[in-house]
């Protein structure tokens, strides 16, 4: 038997006919031999699915050589703008976290047995799904069960001005009206807005102020002399120190302190079995 | 056409364009969380099982963290990189050869694909790893749809790739001169 005659053989239905559909296509043209064996058939395929991935899965969990530099602000023209480098280790990152203290915006018991803080930028369409989310979380659960922390992450070169400015008027919020004020003030900001910076924040922001019971005026004189600057910045700050490279950016804390990064808008599927778990422990 | 139906009847091509298009898919749903998956991998706190349904769970985002576009552009992008493997394994298969240029446009896309993901979600993306998180949100902010370009280059990039792969296929098999 001829190598030619070997390679018949071995070939499948399938093949022998495509092989068949181009010799006819081409009355005068050769048939190139092509030996595929059964193993070829199922590894070659095989090979580049799982190449494929490998190298994906390389790119997605190298981290590359730059996500640990991260800029403390986007605005060059801030003083504040210094380069902050977080700890190489995501793990240890986390726990430059500020300690949760009663200054803190929580939804929820202070010692609840889960905390999520959350790290948001008010201009993020994300961070507003994020928003509905942790309220279904915070109102499914009982308040000694979970509590939900809110900072402010706002990304200055992707929402300028207006993701900042609203994060300074919830603080005025909070200044009049307490932490009540606060929710309410930011729960009905996420409500109303489109987000993306396309938000008109010299007309919403005094807008629901007025609609929670704030006095107005002294509420747009805290928001235009920027009265709570640093309040918001030391949020940016600590954000940046955890490891947040983007909104919404949380970190749930559990009840032995354990710590773990939750980056993007979690669904609530990914959240509840955490919580489950963590509220059984 | 008659290679389209060959291929539609074969139970290789099939596996191989569900898993790629599964692999795919999960790896940009996936990717905006990678912080979170990779503390799962290594954490003593959660079984095995709240794991699974945590990880489970975030096919999910492909609704809650991505917008309307995005989430069609990325179940497009991921349908036509298991087209393209399809056709490209079936060429390696049938001719044990493929151009370069499919390759680079079926490699380019792919890649285009994934850089482009979630640059709308306010820096949590693929480029954020790749760059410094100021210079990859400084390109998207540059970029006037927000990053959603790198996805529609993904898609015509993989679409192109297609073409060249049909064409090949539909090249008679000739020793050459």
């Amino acid at each position: 038997m001829n190598k030619k005659e070997n390679t018949a053989t071995s070939e499948s239905a399938d093949e022998s006919q495509i092989r068949n559909d181009l010799t006819t296509d081409t009355p005068n043209s050769a048939p190139k031999d092509v030996d595929i064996t059964e193993d070829t058939k199922f590894t070659t395929p095989m090979a580049v699915v799982v190449a494929g991935v490998i190298i994906a899965g390389a790119i997605m969990f190298s981290g590359g050589g730059g996500s640990n530099q991260v800029a403390r602000n986007a605005d060059v023209n801030e003083p504040q703008a210094n380069e902050v480098q977080p700890s190489v280790n995501e793990q240890e990152a986390l726990e430059n976290i500020n300690p949760v203290t009663a200054d803190d915006y929580v939804k929820g018991n202070l010692d609840a047995k889960v905390v999520i803080v959350e790290y948001s930028d008010a201009e993020c369409p994300f961070c507003k799904r994020f928003h509905e989310t942790m309220n279904q979380v915070v109102d499914e659960y009982d308040d000694s069960e979970v509590a939900w922390v809110y900072r402010h992450f706002p990304l200055e070169q992707l929402h300028p001005v207006k993701a900042r400015k609203t994060a300074l008027a919830t603080e005025c919020a909070a200044d009049q009206g307490g932490t009540e004020a606060f929710w309410a003030f930011t729960d009905r900001f996420y409500e109303l807005t489109p987000s993306n910076n396309q938000t008109d924040t010299d007309t919403v922001l005094p807008q629901i102020a007025g609609e929670i019971g704030l006095n107005v005026n002294e509420f747009n004189d805290c928001v235009a002399t920027e009265k709570f600057a640093d309040a918001v910045d030391a949020d940016i700050q600590n954000a940046v120190e955890t490891g947040g490279q983007g909104t919404p950016w949380s970190i749930m804390i559990g009840p032995d302190g354990t710590k773990t990064p939750l980056g993007g808008a979690l669904p609530y599927e990914s959240l509840k079995p955490m919580i489950d778990q963590m509220l059984e422990s | 056409m008659k290679f389209v139906t060959e291929i539609i009847s074969n139970k290789i091509s099939w596996l191989v364009f569900v898993m790629s298009t599964w692999a795919i898919l999960t790896i940009i749903v996936f990717m905006p969380h990678v912080a979170m998956l990779r503390s799962l991998a290594v954490s003593n706190s959660f079984t095995i099982a709240t794991k699974a349904q945590t990880i489970v769970g975030l096919y999910a985002s492909l609704w809650t963290n991505f917008d309307f576009v995005s989430s069609l552009t990325i179940i497009t992008l991921s349908l036509l990189f298991g087209v393209n493997l399809v056709l490209i394994t079936w060429l390696f298969r049938v001719k044990k050869s493929a151009s370069l240029k499919s390759l680079f446009s079926s490699g380019s896309g792919t890649l285009f694909g994934l850089l482009g993901v979630g640059c709308a979600a306010c820096g949590s993306i693929a480029l954020s790893s790749l760059l410094p998180f100021i210079t990859a949100s400084g390109l998207i902010a540059f970029l006037p749809l927000d990053g959603v370009e790198l996805q529609l280059m993904a898609i015509a990039l993989l679409s192109y790739s297609c073409y060249r792969l049909i064409v090949e296929i539909k090249k008679p098999m000739v020793c050459p001169i």
